[in-house]
């Protein structure tokens, strides 16, 4: 009896340092791949120039109270990702500011102090295609009822466009 | 005088045994043979099966990278991928072996771009969830594409698949792409190995 307690408590020992040492076990295993996965992330990318040539759509010196000017901007979708796209004009609502109007994208006259620093939706909104274009034509006028003490200013400012994925609210 | 005689007995017994004398006790002997003991099998295979038969990765961007040429089958390529794009595609696991298996860890291998930065920082983005496609509460995996980069990663449901010669389970890999990812995720391109391992049941 006393022999067969001996050999018992050997054999657990060997057990416990087993374990402690991580000795492993073979279980049976296999391994299956499902292989050549492509996540192909797309592109968003926008350029906007000047059809006419130049950088900016507006250079334009010697204003006269009443003078209309015309200027286009082209917005090519250049990404592989449609796009919603918004603009807005950026600059001081101040000096020969305060007696321009805009007329963008054929939406109507409205004060350039207005609409200063204040997104619109080219397109209405709606996605524009990889690879599309679309033109941005824009009027700027100077307020027939500006009085002398506008004369030999300027207003200098930047159109500014944002663009983002077509299934994101802007 | 009788003392004499069995110590003489004695005497003449042990030098019978000293002298290596055999000893003719009846014995037996019969043998059970053929005992065989034959090791069981644990063996899984994995295709892509959304109702198409033609083998393949379970995400491709085009028909063509989906290895769709047979133009009776219609293709399920994902397009392009954007943050908040969100896929779903199935995989088959069928158990192959003679012996009951369950699934127990998932892994993945990222190539195809080159900076280990930027992939890492690619499948950070990316959230997988498989589950079984009959039992999406059964999931096996809620996380991240980075979590099974760094070899078996141990699943949360380990479900049985039993040795029934075409014993199949419908697993589901829900792929999104996190409303979080960043421009410098732009124009990636990269390719996954998702593995499915088993262990005996």
């Amino acid at each position: 009896m006393m022999r067969w307690k001996i050999v018992s408590s050997l054999m657990v020992l060997a057990l416990a340092a087993a374990l402690i040492s991580g000795a492993t076990f073979a279980w049976f295993t296999s391994q299956a791949t499902n292989a050549n996965n492509l996540f192909q992330a797309g592109t968003l990318t926008i350029n906007v120039s000047n059809p006419n040539g130049g950088g900016a759509a507006f250079n334009v010196g010697n204003m006269a109270p009443g003078d209309v000017v015309s200027g286009t901007l082209n917005l090519v979708n250049t990404g592989s990702l449609p796009c919603k796209v918004r603009a807005r004009v950026v600059g001081e609502a101040s000096g020969l500011a305060n007696v321009l109007e805009v007329n963008f994208n054929n939406q109507g006259w409205q004060p350039l102090t207005s609409v200063l620093n204040t997104w619109f939706l080219v397109e209405n909104g709606n996605a524009i295609a990889s690879g599309a274009t679309v033109s941005l034509p824009a009027q700027v006028r100077m307020m027939a009822s500006a009085g002398n003490e506008h004369q030999n200013q300027t207003w200098s400012g930047d159109i500014e466009f944002e663009a983002i994925q077509d299934n994101t609210s802007l | 005088m009788r003392k004499l005689l069995f110590m003489t007995a004695l005497v003449c017994l042990a030098a019978f045994l000293m002298g290596g004398a055999t000893l003719a006790w009846f014995t037996s002997q019969d043998t059970n043979e053929g005992n065989e003991f034959i090791a069981g099998t644990v063996k899984i295979t994995a295709e892509r099966n959304l109702g198409d038969p033609i083998p393949g990765p379970m995400f491709y961007t085009t028909r063509e990278q989906g290895n769709f040429s047979d133009p009776s089958w219609p293709d399920h390529a994902t397009g392009q991928w954007y943050p908040g794009k969100t896929e779903t595609r199935q995989l088959v696991v069928y158990n192959q072996g003679s012996l009951h298996v369950k699934l127990n860890g998932l892994s993945a291998e990222v190539t195809g771009i080159d900076d280990p930065a930027l992939a890492q920082a690619w499948a950070e983005k990316m959230n997988v969830k498989v589950f079984v496609s009959s039992s999406p509460g059964s999931v096996l995996f809620d996380g991240t594409l980075d979590q099974l980069l760094e070899g078996q990663y141990p699943t949360a449901a380990q479900p049985f698949l039993g040795a029934q010669n075409g014993s199949n389970l419908h697993l589901s890999f829900e792929v999104e792409m996190d409303t979080s990812a960043g421009n410098a995720l732009q124009g990636l391109e990269p390719v996954v190995a998702f593995s499915v391992y088993a262990i005996q049941a």
